[in-house]
């Protein structure tokens, strides 16, 4: 059985560029388990932290913040269980040996080196999916994962 | 990629989230009996709950569950509660969408793509 190098992920950007425009922001989603939720401190951090890494590597937002809360969430969950703010887009043989490798921690190397966000947290404004702008509230990240 | 084809997912893309409900769990339990031994293809979506991309692309999966009814079983497993199954068949970036005809991995797509690529692979092994 073939393994996924991680070199063949990148392709969501393509796959993602290539999409028109999201579903509508998502506020009344009805389904997605989710599982333990992050502390409202790691989450602030994270928050916080994605505002700066935006503006200072000039990308955006997606346009449907549902999607870059989740990412802020997941971020945070990462940082509460392993100390460290794993991507939550990916799976991990071993996530404690993930976290402490580093390459995959937020900003991970992709992004820092690429620009390239797979995760859709960051996303360059030529991205089909970029919103405008590089600032999330905690209200808005509380009111579009109220559902899950 | 042209503005005509863009405008083209778009409609395909924006789904009712709440179908996401007709798109039934996998388990590490269920997959031998419902992947491996499935008489029809299977689709299976590989997501994680802290996954943004994923969220996004639930509704695709569903509406491929429709338009397949019948021809080809639709699934989601969670990797987070199923990881045994999402490491022995190589998954890293997430949501990836494999396609299993007789219980043999024949393709596999990485990210959100648009549901056309999605079709277009399964249409090869119906």
């Amino acid at each position: 059985m073939g393994t996924l190098q991680a070199s063949t992920s990148y392709s969501i950007g393509f796959g993602i560029s290539s999409l028109a425009a999201l579903p509508k922001p998502s506020t009344r989603r009805c389904v997605t388990v989710a599982k333990m939720e992050p502390s409202e401190k790691s989450v602030e951090v994270m928050r916080k932290f994605s505002e700066q890494y935006a503006r200072r590597s000039g990308t955006y937002f997606c346009m449907d913040k549902g999607v870059t809360s989740v990412v802020i969430k997941g971020l945070a969950e990462h940082k509460d269980t392993l100390g460290a703010p794993l991507c939550p887009c990916r799976h991990y043989d071993d996530k404690a040996a993930e976290a402490q490798q580093g390459f995959w921690n937020c900003p991970c190397v992709p992004m820092r080196e690429r620009k390239e966000c797979h995760c859709m947290l960051f996303l360059t404004p030529d991205n089909d999916f970029a919103g405008e702008e590089q600032t999330i509230s905690m209200e808005e990240i509380k009111e579009t994962t109220a559902n899950m | 990629m042209k503005i005509s084809s863009k405008k083209q997912s778009l409609d395909e893309v924006y789904i009712d989230s709440c179908h996401e409900l007709s798109v039934p769990v996998l388990t590490e339990e269920t997959w031998d009996s419902l992947v491996l031994n499935a008489t029809e293809p299977v689709v299976v979506e590989f997501w994680a709950p802290w996954c943004g991309p994923c969220r996004m692309f639930h509704p695709v999966i569903s509406e491929l569950a429709k338009q397949y009814t019948g021809r080809v079983r639709c699934f989601k497993l969670n990797t987070d509660d199923s990881p045994t199954v999402a490491s022995r068949y190589g998954i890293r970036s997430i949501p990836t969408i494999m396609i299993f005809v007789n219980g043999e991995k024949k393709d596999a797509i990485i990210g959100a793509v648009p549901k056309t690529c999605l079709t277009a692979s399964i249409d090869r092994f119906l």
